[in-house]
């Protein structure tokens, strides 16, 4: 994995990106040892502690992203949305927001109406005059 | 005998209703943003306090002239479970007026930073693990529509799209982060929601026009730091590409009455084209808003502790 201080171990945020996209590219769900062995194949490093997968694990349990069911004496783990899905539903907190001032996201330029558009292409002609 | 209350209640119906509309009129701000910023905090601080601190002397004017004697008397009274007899039913009403006040107030500021909190953990997690890391601040989201926003905080993140990236220019994408980097770094947010919360705690005319002209300023003072670092050209075309592009159109609220020929977005453009080099009086301008926003919080407090 990606490690963005060479030579420490992995953090927490890192661990639990990594552990999304084998999540996301598993969509019949998979088991924490198999999430383990992934890991290890796709870095070519060391397994990781199977504790510390399923710390993280729970973590992304709590914030909504994972749901667990049981499978014999094991759990079988699934991304709760697909990556896309995670995506829009930002993009649609952001875009689709009728006020932009209610809430805590700003963007950049708000989205303006056709004749406007034609007003602002004018002002900007004016500048490169 | 209503002492401390009136001037009081002059200042609150000031900052009520006539200050808010000339400021909200004004086209200073657009040139002074950062004093016209304090300006309209110093209306929202006086404006509350006087709010509150106005039914707050009608009812303990029985007990002394100064109202923060008459707070005195009261507080000690109410510290032996006792109501001072010389209270009446108007004054018993005004004081329950200010108390539900101030619980308003403080409440719904309370809940609107708690629920903005939420909203931007939730938001957050899922860019930091649905979008690519371009740096340790940059997010990157695989999505074809251009936008580009900030996640403000403590450790912000600044999000675009991959629509952003192919609808920019270098210099024009470069205009875009400056803007986002701005408002994460000079802590935007924390000039911006109070406002929001209290709006949302008297959604009265003078809040709104606060919050709105609040929210436009701290859109011009990014808009200044990335004039500064991509240069005029650059953020004016990119300010075109973003906001050009068709997409669902923010719909004007019912009673807001719109801004002379001007959408927060077409506003910003002309602002960048309009800057002339400024003459005496426009240069006064800044300090004499400042000195008013400084004198707007000090003088009723002085009055009040005098
Ligand atoms: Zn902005």
């Amino acid at each position: 994995m990606a490690n963005e201080r060479a030579g420490g171990p992995p953090r927490l945020g890192e661990l639990e990106r990594a552990v999304m996209d084998v999540l996301w590219n598993a969509p019949d769900g998979t088991t924490a040892q198999e999430i383990v062995e992934r890991l290890a194949a796709r870095d070519g490093t060391a397994e990781l502690a199977a504790t510390t997968v399923l710390t993280v694990l729970d973590r992304l349990r709590r914030k909504d992203f994972v749901t667990r069911e049981r499978a014999g004496r094991a759990h079988r783990y699934r991304a709760a949305r697909t990556r896309d899905d995670v995506i829009a539903s930002s993009m649609l907190a952001v875009l689709e927001t009728t006020d932009d001032r209610r809430s805590a996201l700003v963007r950049f330029a708000g989205a303006v109406s056709a004749e406007e558009a034609a007003l602002l292409r004018e002002a900007l002609a004016e500048l490169e005059e | 005998m209503f002492a401390d209350a009136w001037p009081l209640a002059v200042l609150a119906i000031l900052l009520a209703w006539p200050i808010p509309v000339f400021l909200a009129r004004a086209s200073w701000p657009r040139r002074h943003a950062r004093a016209a910023i304090a300006l309209w905090q110093a209306v929202g601080i006086a404006g509350g306090l006087s709010l509150i601190g106005a039914p707050l002397a009608v009812g303990v004017a029985p007990l002394d002239r100064h109202l923060r004697t008459g707070l005195f008397v009261l507080w000690r009274d109410a510290f032996h479970l006792r109501v001072p007899a010389s209270l009446g039913l108007a004054q018993e009403i005004a004081l329950a007026l200010a108390a539900v006040l101030t619980v308003r107030l403080v409440g719904v500021t309370l809940l609107s930073a708690l629920r903005i909190e939420r909203d931007l953990r939730r938001q957050r997690d899922a860019v930091d693990l649905a979008a690519e890391h371009a740096d340790r601040q940059l997010r990157v989201l695989e999505h074809a529509a251009p936008a580009a926003y900030c996640l403000p905080g403590t450790r912000p993140r600044i999000v675009i799209t991959e629509g952003t990236i192919a609808a920019l220019a270098p210099d024009e994408l470069e205009a875009v982060l400056a803007h986002e980097r701005a408002h994460a770094r000079w802590r935007h947010e924390l000039v911006v929601q109070p406002f929001v919360a209290w709006e949302s705690a008297l959604p009265l005319p003078p809040a709104r026009r606060a919050t709105a002209a609040v929210t436009g300023l701290v859109e011009m003072l990014a808009d200044d730091h990335a004039a500064r670092s991509a240069g005029r050209p650059a953020l004016a075309r990119a300010l075109v590409a973003i906001g050009g592009t068709a997409g669902p159109v923010p719909s004007q609220r019912a009673g807001d009455s719109p801004k002379p020929g001007a959408t927060p977005t077409l506003d910003r453009v002309q602002r960048l084209l309009r800057a002339a080099a400024p003459n005496l009086t426009e240069r006064l301008i800044g300090p004499a808003a400042w000195f008013a926003a400084i004198l707007l919080v000090a003088g009723p407090t002085w009055y009040v502790l005098r």
